[in-house]
C-alpha cells in the first residue's frame, strides 16, 4: 500500500515535470521555430521523390522533407504541446467562467450608489453570473472566457482527424475514354495512396465514361466540366454524374471528377522497321485560341512534341493535332498537322493517328475523417472570434463588514484596451459624469 | 455595355491609384510641415477607394463573375483592403492618421503593379468556383489589409523624428501605435488561417485533397507560424515597441514572399492565377 502510493506520487511528480518542461513557453516557441525551418527546408531543397545526388541531402532526407520520420517526430511533439495545454486550458476556462468571485484587481472603486452602477452595467451587458451572500460577480462577454478553450479544442479535432484521414487513405484515380467498354470492379487505381489501417485504393465498381459534357465562356475558356458515367456494383447499374468542384458520395467512396479531360489520340509510329504504338493524352485547350501541349520522349530518345487546338462551338470539339519531332534538342523537319490527314511524316518519322477519344479523369476515396476536419475548421473560427471580438471584463462587488460595497474590475486580455469601461463604472458608482 | 464597362475599369483604377498618391501626400504635408489637411485627407482617400471600388464592380459586372482570375484583379482586390483599412483608421481612429502614410502608398504601389500587368480578361476556371473559394480568397486579401496596418503602426518605432522635433510632436501616441501593430497583427493571424482554413476545404472539393505540401501552401504556413510566434512572444514575454516592430518586420516578409514572389518564382498550382 504504501510503496502503491510512492509510485503514484512519483509518476505524478514526473508528469508534472514533463507538463511544465513541453508546456513552458519557451518550449512551445522551440518547436515552432524548428517546424518553421523544416518546413523552409522543404521550400529550399527541391522535393522530390527521387534519390538526391547530394549524399547529405540524401541522408538528412532534406529532399522528402514531409515524410521523413523527424518531421513527423517535430508534428507529434507539437500535437502533444497542443493536447495537454488543451486539457489544462478547459479546465482553466470554466473555472473562470464559474467561479465565484473574480481575480482581485488594481482597478477597484468604492460604490457609493449600486443602483447607478447597475444600470450602467446593464447598458453595457454585463451579465450576473454568480451570487453569495457577500459577493456578486457580473460579467460581460462570459463566454469570451471560453474563447482559448474552444479555439484549442478545434485544433485538437483538425490534428485527430489529420490522424484519422492519414491511417485510412484509401484513394487513387483513373482516366476514361468516351464509348470504352467499362473497366472492371477491382481494377487497381492509378496513383494509389493507401494508409496503415486502409484497403489497397481499387476501382468500387464496372465503370466507365459515357459522355464528357464541357462548358465554355465566351471566349472559349472552359466553365464546367460534367462527366456523365455509368458506375455497376455487384451488377447493379446506374448512370451517375460528376461535376468538377463537386464531390459526390456514394456508398462511402467520394467521386472527384477531374479537371484533366481532354483529346485522346492513339498513334501509331513507324521509326525505321519498327512500329509503335502510342498514345497522347492531351489535355483540353485553355481557349479558342491557345492550344495545350505535351511532350513525350520516346523510347530511340527522341522527343514527340504535340499541341492541339479545338474549337468549343462543335460538338465534340473538332480537336486539330500538330506534331513536330526533336532530336538532340534539335527540330527535325516541319511542324505537321493532322486536321485533313491521318497519316503524314514526322521529322523521319511515319505517323498514323488511329483514333481520338475524348478522355476524363475521376479521382475515388473512400478515406475516413474529413467531416470532422472540416467541422473541427469552423470550431476553431468561433473559437478565434471568441478570443479576438468577446474578451471577457469582470465586476465583482463584495459587500464589506460595515455594509459598504467595493467593487474590482478585471479584463481578461487587453485591460487598457478597455479602460474607459472602467472608467465609466466607476463614474456611475459614485455618482460622477463619466465624461 | 461590356466592353464600355470593360474600358472604364483601368481608368476607374488609374484615377483611384492617383487619389491614393494623393492622400499620401496630404498626409506627408500634415507630417512633415504641419498642414491642416487632415480632413482632406480623409476626404480623398475615401473619393479614391469608392473610385476603386466603382471600378471592380464594373469588371465584376462585364466578366459575370468575381474578378479573381489574373494577377491584376488579385492585386486590385489587395489595394481595396488596404485602402478601405486606411479609411477605417483615419474616420474611426483619427489620431492615428498617420498609419495612412504608409498604407496609401502601398495601396497606391499596389494598384499601379496591377495596371502595369495589364487589365487582360480571363474567366474562371472550372475549379474556381464555390462558397469556399470565395471565402479563401477574401480572407487573404482582408488579412493582408491587416498585415500592411500592422506595418504601418510598427514602422515608427523603426523610424522616429529626432525627440523634441516639431515632426516628432506630430507622431501619435507609441504606446496607441504599439496596441494597434498588436491588434492589427493578430487580426492578420486570424484571417490567414481561415484563409489557409478555407483553402483547404476548396481544395479538397476542387482536386480532391486538402493539402499538398504545394510551395504557396508551405509559405503561407510558414507566415501563419512566424505571426503565432510574434503574438506568443508579445503575449507570454511581453515584446513591444521596437523589438517587437523588428520581428513584425521579418513576419511581414514573410507575407509579401507567401502572397507575392513564392507565385511568382516558384512551380506552385497556384501560380495560375497570378500570371
Amino acid at each position: 500500500m504504501f510503496f502503491g502510493r510512492q509510485s503514484s506520487d512519483d509518476a505524478r511528480v514526473r508528469t508534472g515535470w514533463i507538463k511544465s518542461r513541453l508546456l513552458h513557453p519557451r518550449a512551445i516557441i522551440a518547436v515552432m521555430v524548428v517546424a518553421g525551418f523544416a518546413m523552409m527546408a522543404g521550400l529550399v531543397f527541391p522535393q522530390s521523390s527521387l534519390v538526391s545526388q547530394n549524399p547529405v541531402v540524401q541522408f538528412l532526407g532534406l529532399n522528402r522533407v514531409f515524410t521523413m520520420w523527424w518531421f513527423e517526430l517535430i508534428a507529434a511533439i507539437a500535437s502533444l504541446q497542443l493536447f495537454i495545454a488543451t486539457t489544462i486550458m478547459v479546465r482553466r476556462d470554466f473555472r473562470r467562467l464559474t467561479r465565484t468571485v473574480g481575480p482581485a484587481s488594481a482597478h477597484r472603486f468604492d460604490v457609493d450608489h449600486p443602483g447607478a452602477l447597475r444600470a450602467t452595467m446593464s447598458r453595457l451587458g454585463y451579465i450576473q453570473i454568480r451570487k453569495s451572500h457577500k459577493t456578486t460577480r457580473f460579467v460581460r462577454h462570459p463566454w469570451g472566457h471560453l474563447g482559448p478553450s474552444v479555439l484549442h479544442i478545434g485544433m485538437c479535432i483538425t490534428v485527430l482527424s489529420v490522424l484519422l484521414v492519414a491511417l485510412t487513405n484509401s484513394s487513387g484515380l483513373m482516366e476514361f475514354f468516351e464509348g470504352e467498354r467499362p473497366r472492371p470492379q477491382g481494377t487497381p487505381l492509378n496513383a494509389p495512396q493507401q494508409g496503415l489501417l486502409a484497403d489497397a485504393p481499387v476501382l468500387p465498381g464496372d465503370f466507365a465514361l459515357e459522355e464528357l459534357r464541357i462548358t465554355y465562356w465566351e471566349t472559349g475558356e472552359p466553365r464546367t466540366i460534367i462527366g456523365r458515367y455509368s458506375l455497376a456494383v455487384d451488377g447493379r447499374e446506374e448512370p451517375v454524374e460528376f461535376v468538377v468542384n463537386e464531390p459526390r458520395m456514394i456508398d462511402g467512396i467520394r467521386y472527384f471528377q477531374e479537371h484533366r479531360v481532354g483529346y485522346a489520340f492513339a498513334l501509331g509510329l513507324t521509326v525505321g522497321d519498327e512500329v509503335i504504338l502510342q498514345r497522347l493524352d492531351m489535355p483540353l485547350p485553355p481557349s479558342a485560341t491557345e492550344p495545350s501541349y505535351l511532350d513525350t520522349v520516346l523510347e530511340n530518345g527522341d522527343t514527340l512534341q504535340a499541341k492541339v487546338y479545338h474549337d468549343p462551338e462543335v460538338p465534340g470539339g473538332a480537336p486539330e493535332l500538330v506534331l513536330r519531332l526533336k532530336r538532340g534538342g534539335q527540330v527535325i523537319g516541319q511542324e505537321q498537322s493532322f486536321a485533313q490527314t491521318s497519316q503524314a511524316m514526322v521529322g523521319d518519322i511515319d505517323v498514323r493517328v488511329d483514333g481520338m477519344r475524348r478522355f476524363s479523369t475521376v479521382s475515388f476515396d473512400r478515406s475516413i475523417g474529413y467531416e470532422p476536419m472540416f467541422f473541427s475548421f469552423v470550431v476553431i473560427f468561433i473559437g478565434s472570434m471568441l478570443v479576438y471580438s468577446t474578451p471577457s471584463r469582470e465586476l465583482t462587488l463584495t459587500k464589506r463588514e460595515d455594509g459598504t460595497i467595493v467593487a474590482h474590475w478585471h479584463a481578461a486580455r487587453f485591460a487598457d484596451l478597455y479602460i474607459h469601461e472602467y472608467n465609466r463604472l466607476q463614474a456611475a458608482a459614485q455618482a460622477k459624469d463619466s465624461t | 455595355m461590356t466592353q464600355t464597362l470593360l474600358t472604364l475599369d483601368p481608368v476607374l483604377h488609374l484615377l483611384a491609384a492617383a487619389g491614393y498618391l494623393l492622400t499620401f501626400v496630404l498626409l506627408l504635408l500634415r507630417t512633415i510641415f504641419g498642414f491642416k489637411v487632415g480632413k482632406a485627407a480623409m476626404w480623398m482617400g475615401i473619393l479614391a477607394l469608392s473610385i476603386h471600388v466603382a471600378g471592380i464592380a464594373a469588371r465584376w459586372t462585364a466578366l459575370g463573375h468575381l474578378p479573381v482570375v489574373t494577377m491584376y484583379d488579385n492585386l486590385s482586390w489587395y489595394a481595396v483592403a488596404v485602402a478601405a483599412i486606411g479609411s477605417y483608421l483615419m474616420i474611426r481612429r483619427a489620431p492615428l492618421w498617420q498609419v495612412g502614410l504608409v498604407l496609401y502608398p502601398s495601396a497606391f504601389a499596389t494598384l499601379v503593379w496591377g495596371l502595369y500587368t495589364g487589365p487582360r480578361v480571363e474567366y474562371l476556371p472550372p475549379t474556381f468556383s464555390g462558397i469556399w473559394f470565395v471565402m479563401h480568397v477574401a480572407f487573404y486579401y482582408v488579412s493582408f489589409g491587416a498585415a500592411v496596418a500592422a506595418l504601418g503602426a510598427s514602422v515608427f518605432f523603426l523610424w522616429r523624428p529626432a525627440d523634441g522635433s516639431k515632426m516628432a510632436s506630430r507622431i501619435p501616441d507609441l504606446t496607441e501605435l504599439d496596441r494597434l501593430a498588436y491588434k492589427f497583427a493578430g487580426l492578420t493571424f486570424a484571417f490567414w488561417g481561415f484563409g489557409m482554413l478555407t483553402g483547404s476545404v476548396w481544395a479538397f472539393s476542387a482536386w480532391g485533397r486538402y493539402w499538398a505540401w504545394d510551395p504557396i501552401e508551405t509559405w503561407s504556413l510558414v507566415t501563419w507560424l512566424i505571426l503565432g510566434l510574434y503574438l506568443h512572444l508579445r503575449r507570454f514575454y511581453a515584446w513591444k515597441d521596437a523589438k517587437a516592430a523588428w520581428l513584425y518586420l521579418l513576419s511581414f516578409v514573410f507575407v509579401l514572399v507567401a502572397l507575392f514572389a513564392s507565385s511568382l518564382f516558384m512551380d506552385t498550382i497556384h501560380a495560375v492565377y497570378f500570371q
